[in-house]
């Protein structure tokens, strides 16, 4: 079976169609060679990386191993008595992912799949990154409502779904922004939608990134570049303890902010609210 | 005292950060900003032991500073710079 996200394909063995999420399923394609092979093994108790591996990196969620330019992460909810997988890379683009025979029926959890699959690693390579953001299709343009959790991104989109016409959401809270072979920044689909469960296959031109507040009246604020690069930066999907990926990560968000229109914000829950920011981004050109 | 040598200098809009890659929580609205002066320093003592009179020195030398305003100044800088962790005595 292979699955093709935005820029990367990978073939999944040892799991059956039936086996893998229903929105990770929807990215299923035929034909494409596999820039990525996973394959799945169901284990009783999960191997430990010999000793080649180094543990470089842990969070209660994550112990992140490396040996030479290959990773290994064991994967846990909460903490690391609850580790419930082990990825491990044999070469670049080889991985075997051990998963426990007791969680089986949890990966057709969208988060818990493509947790195994790593792929923000691998997107990094092919320069693309994973956006926290509420992923919004207008006229066949792509905006990008992004903030810290709980700022109102959804809820903005849904009014823009509302009181704007020929709009709707792609993806409640991520999307893959990557370039083409002409360098042009597109929004991409992404199987995780958080609690949204909007998830729909769709790329569109990425036009815009707004970085939501809340305010009693409606207004985009003048920030100046730094503050809109800490703000992408805060809610891209980055890999920090890899340090040379994490530059490249930096560097590359750095391009986007020079070619991508990006603003900040500050809005009510109004019908008014997305009224003013359309005629903003209209205003400007940014959007058509 | 020396620069901690995981820490990436990067310019932005002609603004400066610190990022440290290596950090257990890495939260870039907090991360640590510079002028365009202390960048400057800071890029002459990346890599090297100093003090605040080595600090001092190069300072004088390419601006036009007093030594004993730039001894207040950098003495305070690199204790900021301590208490941030971005450097170690």
């Amino acid at each position: 079976m292979h699955l093709t996200i935005g820029p990367i394909t990978c073939s999944i063995e040892g799991l059956t169609e039936e086996e893998i999420p229903l929105n990770s399923r929807q990215f299923q394609t035929e034909g494409q060679e596999a820039d990525i092979c996973y394959t799945f093994h169901e284990v009783e108790e999960l191997p430990a990386p010999d000793e080649h591996w180094a543990r470089i990196f842990e969070r209660p969620d994550i112990q992140v191993f490396q040996h030479g330019a290959l990773e290994a992460r064991k994967l846990a909810v909460g903490n690391m008595q609850a580790a419930y997988a082990l990825y491990q890379e044999r070469d670049e683009r080889t991985i075997d992912i051990y998963y426990l025979n007791t969680i089986k029926s949890q990966l057709l959890i969208d988060t818990i799949f493509v947790s195994c699959l790593a792929l923000e690693r691998h997107f990094a390579k092919k320069d693309a990154y994973i956006l926290h953001c509420c992923f919004t299709h207008h006229h066949g343009q792509a905006i990008l409502f992004s903030g810290p959790s709980g700022i109102g991104k959804s809820t903005h989109a849904e009014l823009w779904c509302r009181h704007i016409e020929n709009t709707h959401v792609v993806n409640g809270d991520r999307c893959l922004i990557y370039k083409d072979k002409e360098g042009r920044y597109w929004a991409g689909a992404w199987p995780v939608c958080g609690s949204s469960q909007i998830c729909l296959t769709e790329a569109y031109p990425l036009k815009a990134i707004v970085f939501m507040g809340q305010a009693p009246h409606n207004e985009v604020v003048p920030v100046r570049p730094m503050q809109l690069f800490k703000q992408l930066s805060s809610q891209v999907t980055i890999n920090w303890w890899n340090k040379t990926q994490a530059g490249q990560a930096l560097d590359s968000l750095q391009h986007m902010l020079g070619k991508v229109n990006m603003c900040n914000y500050a809005c009510n829950l109004t019908p008014e609210a997305p009224k003013y920011l359309y005629n903003y981004l209209r205003e400007k050109e940014w959007i058509s | 005292m020396k620069l901690n040598k995981d820490l990436v200098l990067r310019e932005v809009g002609g603004e400066y950060m610190i990022v440290n890659p290596f950090s257990d929580t890495v939260d870039m609205t907090q991360v640590y900003s510079l002028n365009e002066t202390a960048a400057w320093l800071w890029q002459q003592m990346e890599g090297k032991e100093f003090t605040v009179a080595d600090l001092v020195a190069v300072l004088c030398e390419e601006y036009e500073v007093d030594t004993e305003t730039a001894t207040a100044d950098l003495t305070e800088l690199c204790q900021q710079w301590i208490a941030a962790g971005l450097a170690q005595e």
